[in-house]
């Protein structure tokens, strides 16, 4: 009897321990650094998970059934929308079975909802390449449209999460003001940046944001391989145009840029989507990495 | 009198109230409009203060900071691309996949055939979700002249994680049966499905149950399902409608981030309607992948199927025995280039001399992805010793040996539909 006395509370405890374990939330984010702007968001409220690896091309992650397991249990999936993520995430939100972060449900975030999109092609077949008719759906690459997408994922958490509302709302403040003094801070270095050529559209949002000329790509067309022809043309263009960097994106480093580089005498430069880091730390060593090499200093 | 008067006070009031309601209205937008021509003129002092003297911008810019951002017309232009494509949102997803297949076979019983890229197979696949707990899948196929409902099936969110899937499917039987001919790396048909379920696709009509269990860092599906079948190889030879069970487990493990392993077991059992009405067809096997693919896409995979049918020739008669099996390897060079070599084995028990008729085939090939809508993939297959579906379906005599070159081009319109795994 007297053993049954402590055998009741232990057992209540025990089945509060779910609810309290449950008080975090969880969020699964499919890019990098969508993962730092939420864990920037979220702080310690929340438990964030990536599904793609920092260097992987977001087009093309592969859709593992594996990863179907983070968002099984997930309260909100962040993502970065306008079809980005179309040729892998479907299957892996279908075999998780969580109703909650479906398109168009409270726990399905995409960021591009939450900022001014750019590259919205009223007409579009597919002789254009594989385009996003909705806009170009990079935009974190530019860190006030990741300030504007912080804050609107603070009001998505914070109708999730009501308790925590102003914690969210507070970092989200915070991690806005960090990227705005940023921007102050760097618009000016790069005024005589010389035009640049990419080898996908991915700098889209980053060039405008910081005036930088984008006059050229190594893919004739969004995903379309370039032709010898084309590259011909391109190097002409990287010469009359006087262009000094040549951006490419990490999982587009081959041989055809590095050729391209050599015989047009522009520089090379790895410009990342994402790298290595947590939260607001992470995201924001990613922007100052493609400033820094904007800038020619890496 | 008394009641046009009740009218005509009752007309007053609501004039009289909607007159008020507006003067109110126009109050409220004045206030508003003020507001906005204020807002404006900070913003033009704002940015004329940032061009003039960067320091005094920055400064600014780190006061009013909330404002930048806010000031995004943030809605603006995506909410007007949103209605543009909501105009069409309650339509189904319409893609067509075209595939030209030309082939050219030598059997070494002195028969030829030939043909230069006809359009083999052409798929229309419609779908979409019909209310937040089901959605609708239909692929109509045209071929050799005629069409033909290939699948259609609704696929219904039940609770617990059940998933259930009724209609008309492609069978998920080892793991090539149920994907499009399209959708695999080679033009053929593995000559072991061949010689299990005939040339054509192992299609049942009913219902399949599954449901997916994530245990550690691996997937766990288990899938059940009752069906009618009018496939006549592996179960009535008359075509005649025949009911079947099938269970299914598949596993899937990662290895590394890079790397994963599928192992599956397949069963699936019914009657056949040979001789008496009570002759079974039993069906079970197994399969495994293994895959590696690196973030500069460099990918390699080693995949294999075998399944074993027992088919009752008549109660107290005798079962015919075979096997199928095929083992391919798939090397990616990049994005675009991928090499393939598949080797098939089958054998079928011969009653007659109580030994096994076996039959194998090797095949190489190339695959070119021409972008993600289109792609050409050129394959040669040596066969030898074919039985008879093979036979069959390469146009030869039984026991014969053939070769057979293959170029398919597959192009799709429609839709970016996601990538398999």
């Amino acid at each position: 009897m007297r053993q049954l006395k402590h055998l009741i509370p232990t057992l209540l405890l025990l089945g509060l321990m779910p609810a309290v374990a449950h008080a975090q939330l969880h969020i699964v984010a499919t890019l990098p650094a969508l993962g730092q702007i939420a864990a920037a968001v979220a702080g310690e409220d929340g438990e964030v998970r990536v599904l793609a690896r920092v260097g992987q091309d977001p087009h093309f992650v592969p859709p593992k059934p594996t990863l179907a397991r983070h968002l099984a249990d997930a309260d909100l999936l962040v993502t970065a929308g306008l079809g980005l993520e179309a040729g892998w995430l479907p299957p892996l939100i279908e075999l998780s079975r969580n109703s909650r972060i479906r398109e168009g449900q409270p726990g399905y975030f995409a960021g591009a909802d939450a900022v001014e999109i750019l590259g919205i092609m009223e007409k579009v077949d597919r002789s254009m390449g594989d385009v996003h008719p909705e806009g170009n759906p990079h935009w974190w690459m530019d860190p006030l449209r990741g300030a504007a997408a912080a804050l609107a994922l603070a009001r998505r958490l914070a109708a999730l999460d009501p308790a925590h509302a102003q914690l969210y709302h507070q970092r989200a403040e915070a991690f806005s003001r960090r990227l705005q003094a940023l921007v102050v801070q760097w618009k000016p270095r790069l005024e005589a940046v010389s035009p640049v050529v990419s080898y996908h559209d991915s700098y889209r949002y980053f060039s405008e944001r910081f005036a930088i000329k984008v006059v050229g790509f190594i893919e004739p067309k969004p995903g379309v391989e370039p032709s010898t022809r084309h590259l011909d043309r391109l190097i002409t263009l990287i010469g009359d145009q006087r262009v000094s960097q040549l951006w490419v994106e990490p999982y587009h480093l081959g041989r055809v840029v590095k050729r391209v580089a050599t015989l047009s005498g522009a520089l090379l430069v790895t410009m990342p989507d994402a790298v290595e880091g947590e939260g607001a730390e992470g995201y924001l060593a990613m922007i100052e990495r493609l400033l820094e090499s904007a800038a020619g200093r890496q | 009198m008394r009641y046009a008067r009740m009218c005509f006070m009752l007309a007053a009031a609501l004039l009289g109230s909607a007159n008020a309601y507006a003067g109110n209205e126009i109050e409220e937008m004045k206030v508003q409009v003020q507001q906005l021509m204020k807002r404006i003129e900070m913003l033009e002092t704002a940015a004329k203060a940032r061009t003039e003297t960067p320091s005094v911008a920055a400064a600014e810019a780190k006061e009013t900071s909330p404002e930048i951002v806010h000031s995004i017309p943030a809605k603006q232009v995506s909410n007007t691309t949103h209605v543009a494509m909501g105009e069409n949102s309650g339509n189904p997803s319409i893609s067509v996949v075209g595939s030209f297949t030309g082939s050219r076979i030598r059997g070494n019983d002195g028969t030829r055939s030939s043909s230069f890229l006809p359009l083999s197979e052409a798929e229309f696949i419609f779908g979409a979700r019909i209310d937040p707990h089901a959605r609708l899948d239909v692929t109509v196929t045209a071929a050799n002249g005629t069409m033909a409902l290939e699948e259609g099936f609704i696929t219904a969110n039940l609770p617990w994680g059940v998933n259930m899937r009724a209609g008309r499917k492609f069978l998920p039987v080892g793991q090539v049966n149920e994907k499009h001919p399209h959708a695999l790396i080679y033009a053929d048909r593995p000559n072991g499905l061949v010689n299990m379920f005939g040339p054509e696709i192992f299609i049942g009509d009913g219902v399949l149950l599954d449901r997916p269990f994530f245990v550690g860092d691996s997937v766990q599906t288990v899938t059940a399902g009752y069906f009618s079948t009018q496939n006549d190889v592996a179960f009535d030879p008359t075509g005649a409608s025949q009911y079947a069970g099938m269970a299914r487990w598949t596993g899937l493990w990662d290895l590394s981030d890079s790397a994963t392993v599928a192992l599956g077991g397949d069963y699936v059992q019914g009657k056949n309607g040979i001789a008496t009405t009570d002759a079974m067809t039993r069906i079970g096997g197994g399969h495994f992948a293994l895959k590696y693919q690196d973030m500069s896409q460099l990918e390699f995979t080693l995949e294999g199927e075998w399944l074993r049918r027992w088919q009752q020739q008549g109660i107290g008669g005798t079962t015919a025995v075979n096997d199928g099996s095929y083992l391919l390897a798939t090397a990616a060079l990049n994005r675009n280039w991928q090499l393939f070599s598949r080797f098939d084995y089958s054998r079928q028990y011969n009653p007659a001399t109580l030994g096994w008729l076996k039959e194998s085939a090797i095949s190489a090939g190339l695959a070119w992805k021409i972008s993600e809508f289109q792609g050409i993939t050129l394959q040669y297959k040596r066969t030898r010793s074919a039985l008879a579906a093979v036979a069959g379906d390469l146009g030869v005599a039984v026991g014969s040996n053939a070769n057979a070159l293959y170029l398919r081009w597959v192009v799709a319109i429609g839709p970016h539909g996601a990538h398999p795994y």
